[in-house]
């Protein structure tokens, strides 16, 4: 695994997963009726709301906005989710479906 | 207004806008995005109606009932209106405000023409009178007493403490399930707005231990056109109540709390789930309660977010009157509980949105506040001058 960016951990600890990336509500849709029991997600918005269907199912999330304070942080401490904010990745390639691990630390890999 | 009476309002405009700035900026709220709903347009036009309603309104209500007697009545568990409340009514009006100071292209300070000296005044004055008396403290602000946010009555406080069942990892695990369950509930149905959600304490509870509260309200709305589902809250408010044996939390001025902890399970040593009646009544709930209020929430909040789903882009910002003339009838709930004012309310509300709704839609790029509050070095709300 190569490390791809680093975030802020808000909630729960290291997570390891297949990432499945969130940009509109067809996304979110389409998730609706898959099996995400080894899904992080990742989304550029740091709401809550647009991924409310999904939260109970999922592992972890990734998000490239917001903090501590962040509504989705809010929840996903909630939910003992492991959950890293503010997240700058440095990666080119699809993130979509793509095996992802994250730290206590917040350093995001992923496999090549 | 006297020179002392201005330097007055204008000192507590600053010290909200700072403490509300510095909220922002910490979790980037100005840049807060959301693939459901036009966060920043449908905040922008619940501002303008609140700007262009909420004065005129809240004068008929203080005829019948004092900022302060307001304050007191919120005194209670699940009160709606809440401390969210008084902070959005200020956030709302100063907000709207300096939307309109920014579009006169004016610098801090600068007469404006369209000051409206006696509204501000007016809605700042109720803030404040209505906040110390809510506040068991006396004081506006969450920092003014090393981040608490007392806010019941510890008579109270003793009675839900006494009620508490001692903690088991069972329970830990099903009380927090619900709150994470109930909070996305309030957050689809508050449209990505925290309404709804109101955690305030600690309390001291003797011996090192302290009482934090966590609040869920509003979950039986009728008033939101879109609130209604067919999975309906068996109960129109709900509070987690625990005992901790240690931890730090941190309240904020939008109701809610940080702990330094990261884990908190730990520290929790009794808790309980209790609702407030119709009749004012407290009870405490069963945990074997705790599967239905779930089953409920989960099956309402998909329900929502299917709804808002099919929302137009217009109506995805349009939704901002009604949330925030949600948010200004619950004031005049404690004068008149019927809802006698929500007809009023939502008319006046219609009537100030419609003045510039379709302007703000047309453009590009939202309301110029937005980039505003993200970017400026210097204070959030400009004073009212005194040569108007």
């Amino acid at each position: 695994m190569i490390k791809i960016g680093q975030g802020n951990l808000t909630s729960g600890g290291e997570c390891r997963g297949t990432l499945r990336v969130v940009e509109n509500v067809a996304d979110v849709l389409r998730l609706m009726k898959e099996d995400l029991v080894d899904a992080v997600l990742f989304t550029r918005a740091a709401s809550v709301t647009a991924v409310t269907p999904l939260f109970p199912k999922i592992k972890g999330v990734i998000c490239t906005q917001g903090g501590v304070t962040s509504h989705l942080a809010i929840v996903a401490r909630e939910f003992d989710l492991p959950c890293v904010m503010g997240s700058e990745i440095g990666y080119e390639g699809e993130l979509e479906g793509c095996a992802i691990y994250f730290d206590r630390e917040g350093e995001i890999f992923a496999e090549q | 207004m006297t020179g002392q009476a201005l330097d007055a309002l204008n000192q507590d405009i600053k010290v909200f806008g700072d403490r509300q700035l510095a909220f922002m900026r910490s979790e980037n709220r100005a840049l807060l995005r959301s693939i459901l709903f036009d966060v920043p347009r449908r905040s922008s036009i619940g501002w303008q109606c609140v700007y262009d309603a909420a004065p005129g309104l809240l004068r008929r209500l203080v005829e019948q009932i004092s900022p302060e007697e307001i304050g007191r009545r919120m005194r209670r568990l699940c009160s709606r209106p809440y401390y969210l409340q008084l902070s959005i009514l200020m956030c709302s009006y100063l907000g709207a405000r300096q939307q309109r100071l920014l579009d006169a292209g004016l610098s801090p300070g600068q007469p404006f023409a369209g000051e409206k000296v006696e509204d501000v005044l007016f809605i700042v004055d109720f803030w404040r009178r209505a906040c110390m008396a809510y506040r068991s403290d006396g004081r506006l602000f969450p920092d003014q007493n090393d981040g608490a946010q007392p806010i019941l009555p510890m008579e109270t406080v003793a009675q839900l403490n006494n009620q508490l069942e001692l903690a088991t990892k069972g329970s830990r695990h099903r009380l927090r399930r619900l709150a994470a369950t109930l909070e996305l509930y309030v957050f689809i149905l508050h449209g990505e707005q925290r309404d709804g959600l109101f955690a305030h304490g600690p309390y001291d509870a003797g011996q090192g231990e302290q009482v934090v509260v966590l609040e869920f309200t509003d979950l039986q709305n009728d008033f939101m056109p879109w609130a209604g589902a067919e999975s309906r809250n068996p109960y129109s408010n709900l509070a987690l109540v625990r005992r901790f044996g240690g931890g730090h939390p941190h309240f904020d001025i939008f109701g809610g709390v940080r702990w330094e902890e990261s884990d908190l399970e730990p520290y929790i040593l009794a808790e309980g789930l209790f609702t407030r009646t119709g009749n004012d009544e407290i009870v405490p709930l069963p945990l074997n309660e705790v599967e239905r209020i779930e089953t409920c929430a989960a099956a309402a909040q998909n329900e929502l977010f299917l709804k808002a789903a099919e929302w137009s882009p217009r109506y995805k910002a349009e939704y901002g009157v009604y949330l925030f003339a949600n948010h200004l009838r619950s004031f005049f709930d404690l004068a008149s509980p019927d809802g006698e004012w929500d007809g009023r309310i939502r008319c006046a509300f219609e009537t100030a949105a419609a003045n510039v709704l379709e302007p703000m839609l047309k453009r590009d790029e939202p309301p110029s506040i937005w980039s505003y509050m993200a970017t400026t070095d210097g204070d959030l709300y400009w004073p009212v001058s005194g040569k108007n």
